[in-house]
C-alpha cells in the first residue's frame, strides 16, 4: 500500500509539473523593473579606499550630469526571458539614479544647477540594454552606454562603456532579473567612476583649483 | 498507473505538437489580386549578436533526477559566461550597427519589386508576444500584414554566422480572411491573445536562412571572433548587410513562385545533381550567384549559402 501511495504521489507531481512547465512557456506576464538603481549587494563596484573616505581630495571632482537619453528604438523593452518581456518603469531614471550613487566615491561631488567653467560635464546616452536567455536557465543582461565629457563648454572625449552580468535563473525571474540589470549597470559605473577621476586629476593637473 | 504517469507526461507534448505548423505554406494564388496593402512588421527581441550555446544534456543521458539536473544547470552556466566574455569586442565592433535597420531596408527594397504587395510601412517592435503581434495586426490599416521574425547568431565555435527569418503573412481584411475560412473570420473579432496572428490562419509562411563562414575560420572561438571584429566589425557588418539582402531576394521570389514552381518546391527531393544537405535537411540548389548557393531544402524553407560556407 505504502508503494502504491508512493507511486501515486509522484505521478501526480510528475503530472502537476509538466502542466506547471506548460504553463510556464504560456505565461507572458511582463517582468516590470524598477526605477531605482540599487547597488548589487557584497559586490565592490566602486574603489574600496575611496567610499565614504572622506580623506585628501574628498569631493574635489566636480561633476555636473547634464543629461541622459534613451537612444534606444523602444525604451521600455528591455528584451524578453523565458518568453516574458522585461519592461522598464523608467529607464532613464534608473540610469540617473546610478550615476547618482558615484557620490558614494569620496572623490567625486554631483552638482545641480549650472556647470560652473571647472565641472566636469556629463552626456549620457543608453545605447542598449537587455536581458537575453542563453540556454533554458541561463540568462545575460547587456548595458551599453556612451558617456560624453565635457568642461567648460568644450567637448574633451566620449567613451563607449558595457556592463554585463549572466547567471542562472533559478526562480521566477523577476528579482533575479532586477539584479542583474543593477549588477551590469555597477560594473560599468565602476569604469565610469576611474575615468571621471581621471578627466578630474587632467583637468586638475592643467591649472584647476581644488574646491 | 504507469499509464497515468505516461499521460501526464506526454499531455504537454501532445499539446505542443498539436500546435506545431509545417514550416512552409505557399501563398494562394488568388491572394495576390486582392491584397489591397501589405505593413512589414519585424517582431526582433534580439538586440546583438550571440554566440549559440548548446545545452548540457548530462540529465538526459542519464535518465534524469536532481544531481544530474543540477550538474546541467552548472555546465550550462559555464559555457554562458564564457560565450558571453568571447563576443564582447564583437558586440563592441558593431555598437553602432542596427540590424533591424538593415533588415527592415532590404525587405522594403524588395517586396516593394512585388507590385501586387502593395509594401507600406516597415516598423520594428522590440517586445515579442502574442498580444504584441495581434496589436500590430490591429494597429495596421494595410490589408495584410507581414511578420518577419529574425533571429542571428555564431556557432559555439564562432565560426559560423546564421541568420534565420520566419516569415508568416496574416490577413487584415475580409477578402483575404475569407480565402482561410471561418477561423479567420473568428480571429477578427476575438479579444484572445494570438488569435489574431496563430499560425493556422497564416495566408504564407516560410523560414529563410543565411549561412556564412568566419574570414579564416578555426576552430578556436577568440580568434575567430577577432577575424569577425577586425576593422571596427567590417567583416560581421558585411556578411549581415548580405544575409539581410539575400533573405528579402529569397522571400520576394519564394512569394511570386508559380503554381508549377510550388508543387515542385514542396516536393521531396531524394538525390541528384545539385543536392546539398544544410543543417541536417537535404535540399536542392536552385540558384547560384557570385556570392554563393540559394537552396530549397525538402520541408520547404529555403537557406543562402555563401561560397566558404558551402565547402566546408
Amino acid at each position: 500500500l505504502t508503494v502504491l501511495v508512493k507511486r501515486q504521489t509522484i505521478c501526480t507531481a510528475a503530472a502537476l509539473a509538466s502542466l506547471l512547465s506548460l504553463a510556464a512557456c504560456a505565461d507572458q506576464t511582463p517582468i516590470v523593473l524598477s526605477a531605482r538603481f540599487t547597488p548589487p549587494r557584497g559586490a565592490s563596484w566602486l574603489p574600496a579606499d575611496n567610499v565614504r573616505a572622506g580623506g585628501r581630495g574628498a569631493g574635489s571632482c566636480r561633476i555636473h550630469l547634464a543629461e541622459i537619453r534613451d537612444l534606444r528604438s523602444d525604451p521600455q523593452s528591455m528584451g524578453m526571458l523565458q518568453n516574458r518581456p522585461v519592461r522598464a518603469t523608467d529607464s532613464i531614471s534608473w540610469v540617473r539614479s546610478g550615476f547618482d550613487a558615484l557620490s558614494q566615491d569620496s572623490r567625486i561631488r554631483l552638482v545641480d544647477g549650472a556647470a560652473a567653467d571647472d565641472d566636469l560635464v556629463l552626456r549620457v546616452e543608453l545605447i542598449n540594454a537587455y536581458v537575453m536567455g542563453i540556454t533554458g536557465e541561463t540568462r545575460a543582461v547587456s548595458i551599453v552606454l556612451r558617456v560624453r565629457y565635457e568642461r567648460g563648454g568644450a567637448m574633451l572625449d566620449d567613451q563607449v562603456y558595457r556592463g554585463r552580468h549572466d547567471a542562472l535563473t533559478w526562480g521566477t525571474g523577476e528579482s533575479e532579473t532586477q539584479a542583474s540589470f543593477d549588477t551590469a549597470l555597477a560594473q560599468l559605473l565602476g569604469t565610469v567612476d576611474r575615468d571621471i577621476v581621471a578627466r578630474c586629476g587632467a583637468g586638475l593637473t592643467a591649472g584647476a583649483e581644488l574646491r | 498507473m504507469r499509464s497515468y504517469l505516461q499521460f501526464a507526461i506526454l499531455l504537454p507534448l501532445v499539446l505542443c505538437g498539436a500546435c506545431a505548423t509545417p514550416p512552409y505554406q505557399p501563398l494562394p494564388g488568388t491572394a495576390r489580386d486582392i491584397i489591397s496593402s501589405t505593413d512589414v512588421v519585424l517582431p526582433s527581441k534580439q538586440n546583438e549578436i550571440y554566440v549559440f550555446v548548446p545545452n548540457s544534456n548530462v540529465a538526459a543521458a542519464t535518465g534524469g533526477g536532481l544531481i544530474p539536473a543540477l550538474i546541467d544547470a552548472g555546465i550550462n552556466s559555464v559555457r554562458t559566461s564564457k560565450a558571453e566574455t568571447a563576443v564582447k569586442p564583437l558586440r563592441d565592433s558593431l555598437v553602432d550597427f542596427n540590424f533591424d535597420e538593415a533588415l527592415g531596408g532590404e525587405l522594403k527594397s524588395s517586396l516593394s519589386e512585388v507590385s501586387w504587395m502593395h509594401v507600406g510601412n516597415v516598423r520594428v517592435i522590440k517586445e515579442v508576444t502574442s498580444d504584441a503581434t495581434d496589436r500590430a495586426v490591429t494597429e495596421s490599416r494595410a490589408g495584410a500584414v507581414l511578420f518577419a521574425t529574425p533571429d542571428y547568431r555564431l556557432s559555439n565555435d564562432g565560426d559560423e554566422l546564421f541568420l534565420s527569418v520566419n516569415v508568416s503573412l496574416f490577413p487584415n481584411d475580409d477578402a483575404l480572411r475569407a480565402l482561410k475560412g471561418d477561423k479567420a473570420k473568428a480571429a477578427s473579432s476575438s479579444t484572445r491573445a494570438g488569435s489574431k496572428t496563430a499560425q493556422e490562419i497564416a495566408l504564407y509562411r516560410n523560414t529563410l536562412k543565411f549561412k556564412a563562414r568566419a574570414p579564416g575560420a578555426t576552430s578556436d572561438r577568440d580568434r575567430n571572433v577577432a577575424a569577425w571584429s577586425a576593422d571596427n566589425g567590417a567583416a560581421m557588418r558585411s556578411i549581415l548587410k548580405l544575409g539581410a539582402a539575400k533573405v528579402a531576394l529569397m522571400l520576394a521570389d519564394d512569394l511570386q513562385s508559380s503554381p508549377e514552381e510550388i508543387a515542385a518546391n514542396t516536393k521531396t527531393y531524394v538525390m541528384g545533381p545539385g543536392q546539398v544537405t544544410i543543417e541536417g535537411i537535404t535540399g536542392r540548389i536552385v540558384g547560384t550567384d557570385d556570392d554563393g548557393e540559394t537552396v530549397r531544402l525538402n520541408d520547404g524553407t529555403m537557406a543562402f549559402v555563401t561560397k566558404a560556407a558551402l565547402e566546408r
